[in-house]
């Protein structure tokens, strides 16, 4: 069930690419519940997803990729 | 015990002189009365390390309340702040009465000016909730989160009263009398200790039956000092697989029946949001607490490290909350990064995990840079929410391709 640790391990789940709003319609699921959150918190321009972003960036500069 | 890292060792000034500014309280949590009601056998205020609530005052005095609303409303102005939260704490806060309650609530909203909203809550084992009381609180805009771990048997073999007697029926009472109107909107949620000897899906299923808004589960409070109970029994991962077993129950529906707070946090972390718990995540800690004396001490569950671990020497009578946010060991809890060891800094799972709660962390010889004593099970618990999540999301992708 679990991801053994490895060198380039990330538990990050990248949601880039994916119009949530959409795809979720009225699912009510726990995770739909969190990735509408998600996505309210993009609509609203926050920090929210930086968080995966910058750590994308750490990774890019120095040389690996997430 | 010694106080080790960051009391001794970090340099705040330097910090700041580093171009690192401290993040403002926006959470007060006040502790109106010392004393509880109930003796649990894991609680840190009377059965740990620290000793301190012997020495303090049974209740806030209004003259604390006072000052303290003042240095709230100072705080707030200071840092133009929108909104902050109040929690009533103790010791068991209704030992205190609704009237002395409703006024520490309408004393604050007073001393804040009109630009900042106050948000009040209560934290409670519930054995005290009655009906003339919640119309007390309700009124005032009190929001109550009540202490509950699950069945019966569960709840009464931990929460018991000086009598030696089982809290698990005067907290029901209470709770079904909160979970109903006309007091349901505001029930906060409940508060869960993990017990890994109960089972984690009676224990989750518990406590749906009061339809919580939220649920919180919290690991017991231990120290690579003081390791967590049942650690010979139930060796690590035991709580990680334990919070697994009932992540999964909670996750496995078609329909959320409730949010658990920590599994919600983390899944927000892993897509890359984040947190607003001190469980999990590098979010800066925005929470300070005030005795019943009036003296500022940082998060009380570092009673659990040594005695005295939670005192900052300030009180709100002489210091403003500023001089708290400049307390090393408060700027450790708001440096994210900067605050782990070099163990934590090399795990892939850190900017998850955050190194765990604060207090876990201690260690007598370096202080409270540390990984979490319980590192095993976060590790786990993250791993595995981790993998259920990536492949949920890897299935919505397929339905868009």
């Amino acid at each position: 069930m679990t991801a053994q640790a490895g060198e380039h391990e990330t538990v990050f789940v990248d949601l880039s690419g994916l119009s949530l709003v959409e795809l979720l319609g009225d699912d009510n699921t726990p995770l739909a519940v969190e990735l509408r959150r998600v996505a309210d918190l993009v609509e609203r321009r926050t920090e929210a997803v930086a968080g995966f972003q910058s750590y994308v960036d750490d990774l890019e500069e120095a040389g690996e990729s997430p | 015990m010694t106080a080790g890292w960051p009391v001794h060792g970090l340099d705040v000034g330097a910090l700041r002189e580093s171009g690192w500014r401290p993040t403002p309280f926006r959470q007060f949590v006040l502790k109106v009365a010392s004393r509880c009601n109930l003796s649990c056998d894991y609680c840190y205020m009377y059965h740990l390390a620290d000793r301190g609530w012997r020495s303090s005052p049974r209740m806030m005095s209004a003259v604390v309340v006072a000052k303290t609303a003042d240095r709230i409303a100072e705080h707030a102005a200071r840092h133009d702040l929108d909104q902050v939260s109040v929690i009533l704490h103790g010791g068991e806060p209704l030992l205190a009465g609704a009237d002395r309650l409703t006024a520490v609530v309408s004393t604050v909203r007073a001393a804040l000016s009109p630009r900042t909203r106050l948000s009040a809550g209560l934290q409670t084992n519930g054995t005290l909730l009655d009906g003339p009381t919640l119309d007390r609180l309700v009124g005032a805009d009190i929001r109550i989160a009540v202490s509950l771990d699950g069945t019966a048997d569960d709840h009464d073999r931990h929460r018991r009263d000086a009598s030696d007697r089982g809290s698990h029926a005067a907290t029901v009472a209470g709770l079904r009398l909160l979970a109903e109107e006309p007091y349901r909107d505001h029930f906060a949620g409940l508060l869960a200790v993990v017990d890994v000897t109960n089972d984690p899906v009676d224990t989750y299923e518990s406590m749906l039956e009061f339809r919580p808004p939220t649920v919180d589960f919290l690991l017991p409070h231990a120290t690579w000092a003081s390791p967590p109970d049942n650690r010979d029994t139930h060796p690590p991962p035991a709580h990680g697989r334990w919070l697994a077993t009932v992540f999964d129950r909670w996750y496995d529906v078609p329909l959320r029946e409730t949010r658990v707070r920590l599994f919600s946090e983390i899944i927000h972390l892993i897509l890359g949001g984040n947190s607003h718990s001190d469980q999990v995540g590098l979010s800066p800690a925005a929470t300070i607490v005030v005795n019943t004396d009036g003296a500022v001490e940082q998060i009380d569950t570092l009673r659990v490290a040594y005695a005295g671990a939670s005192s900052t020497a300030l009180t709100v009578f002489a210091n403003d909350f500023d001089e708290s946010l400049a307390h090393p060991a408060v700027a450790a809890r708001q440096i994210g990064l900067a605050a782990l060891s070099e163990e934590c800094l090399s795990c892939p799972l850190v900017r998850v995990c955050g190194g765990g709660h604060y207090a876990h962390r201690y260690r007598p010889d370096t202080g409270f840079r540390n990984p979490s004593v319980y590192c095993a099970d976060l590790a786990y618990l993250i791993r595995h929410i981790g993998e259920r999540v990536r492949r949920d999301v890897a299935r919505l992708r397929e339905r868009v391709r």
